[in-house]
């Protein structure tokens, strides 16, 4: 016999991604969902975002999905910002950060007290693309010594979000990388893909993503 | 993500699952056929499951059907089969409503090189069939 339906095999994933964003709109959080490969520059970008914000007096919270123990955590303690370290495998089984991680991490938030939520996924241009988390935004980020063909590669990725920060511009001068391929790359995937390139290291750019950031929450 | 305690699943998923949302994907699907079967069949008596995924999906059917294989026992369905339908990415320009499909991953219009291009199939997956022996 058949038996013919029709089910969305996320369906669960997108309840709960409902749920999260059901909180964030009771309580006026505006949450972001950072992705990169692992190394691009998250924990750093957001280690040099959160005391920009908080200078306008913007309260964050990280929600760290990082994998392998907490050490993005403990890079984001000097903050005095809450971070909750999503409940991942230690061991690094997990491949991305589901919404139902968001979900448990969300019950250790005050979230009447906070402004802004950076979800740090874990470092993967596949699988965390593909999960609705219950964001606001999505932002992806692609470091000048990953190549030009990391969009393509990777279209779901850069389909999917909203934002490309183009990270370690700082190194540019060392490397050989063909910025116009790579911008053309990008606009190959996704035209309406905003692009602003940065470097933690020196700062540069840094106050466009803020910027980006303050315009966006209005939205 | 836990399927099981059994230490096997502890080496799967450091050799394969660093990257693999197919497990994730797979458990989702045999929990979802677990809902949807009417009742009076039980969940031995499905032998295939048919499922379509978007090519955007960067699903790699190979590993899903072989992690849906791993552990379809542990969830009652020891005879299901997964039959996968690749679902072509089929865009749109919005500039002049040209519909095309893409071959590659370029999302420019062929007809008049625009960018903005939205997505009309190609994204989603889902199960559609559902096969069950007759008593
Ligand atoms: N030169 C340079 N290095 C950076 C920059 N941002 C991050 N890094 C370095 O890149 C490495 C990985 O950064 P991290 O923030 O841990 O990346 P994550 O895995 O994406 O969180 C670290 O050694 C950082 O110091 C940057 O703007 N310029
Ligand atoms: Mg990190
Ligand atoms: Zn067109």
């Amino acid at each position: 016999m058949e038996i013919n339906v029709v089910r969305d095999v996320l369906e669960e994933s997108n309840a709960r991604a409902q749920e999260n964003r059901k909180l964030f709109d009771q309580h006026g959080i505006f949450a972001v969902n950072i992705m990169s490969s692992p190394g691009s520059g998250k924990t750093t970008l957001l280690q040099k975002t959160i005391p920009l914000l908080q200078e306008r007096r913007l309260s964050c919270a990280v929600i760290e999905g990082d994998i392998t123990s907490t050490l993005d955590s403990e890079r984001l303690k000097p903050l005095g910002i809450p971070v909750v370290q999503a409940n991942t495998e230690p061991f690094g089984g997990d491949c991305h950060v589901g919404s139902h991680m968001v979900q448990g991490a969300l019950k250790y938030l005050d979230l009447e007290k906070i402004s802004i939520l950076f979800i740090e996924n874990i470092g993967n241009l596949v699988c965390p693309a593909e999960f609705y988390l219950g964001e606001d935004r999505k932002v992806v980020v692609l470091s000048l010594t990953e190549g030009e063909d990391k969009p393509v590669k990777y279209p779901l990725m850069f389909r999917e979000c909203h934002l490309c920060l183009l990270s370690k511009m700082d190194l540019a001068p060392h490397l050989e990388v063909d910025q116009s391929l790579l911008n053309e790359n990008l606009r190959k995937i996704n035209g309406q893909l905003e692009i602003i390139p940065i470097s933690s290291k020196t700062g540069d750019g840094l106050s466009l993503w803020i910027d980006w950031l303050l315009k966006q929450r209005k939205k | 993500m836990k399927v099981s305690d059994k230490p096997v699943w502890h080496l799967l998923f450091q050799r394969y699952c660093l990257l693999m949302h197919e497990l994730y994907i797979a458990e989702s699907i045999l929990n979802s056929v677990l809902d949807l079967l009417p009742a009076g069949i039980t969940p031995e008596r499905v032998t295939k499951v048919h499922l379509s995924v978007g090519q955007l999906d960067a699903v790699v059917s190979e590993s899903l059907i072989f992690l849906f294989d791993a552990i379809k026992g542990t969830k009652g369905l020891p005879h299901a089969q997964l039959a996968i339908e690749t679902i072509a990415v089929l865009c749109q320009c919005k500039t002049c409503a040209h519909q095309f499909n893409l071959d590659l991953p370029i999302f420019i219009c062929p007809q008049c090189n625009g960018s903005d291009v939205i997505l009309l199939q190609g994204r989603g997956i889902s199960i559609y069939r559902i096969e069950a022996k007759d008593d």
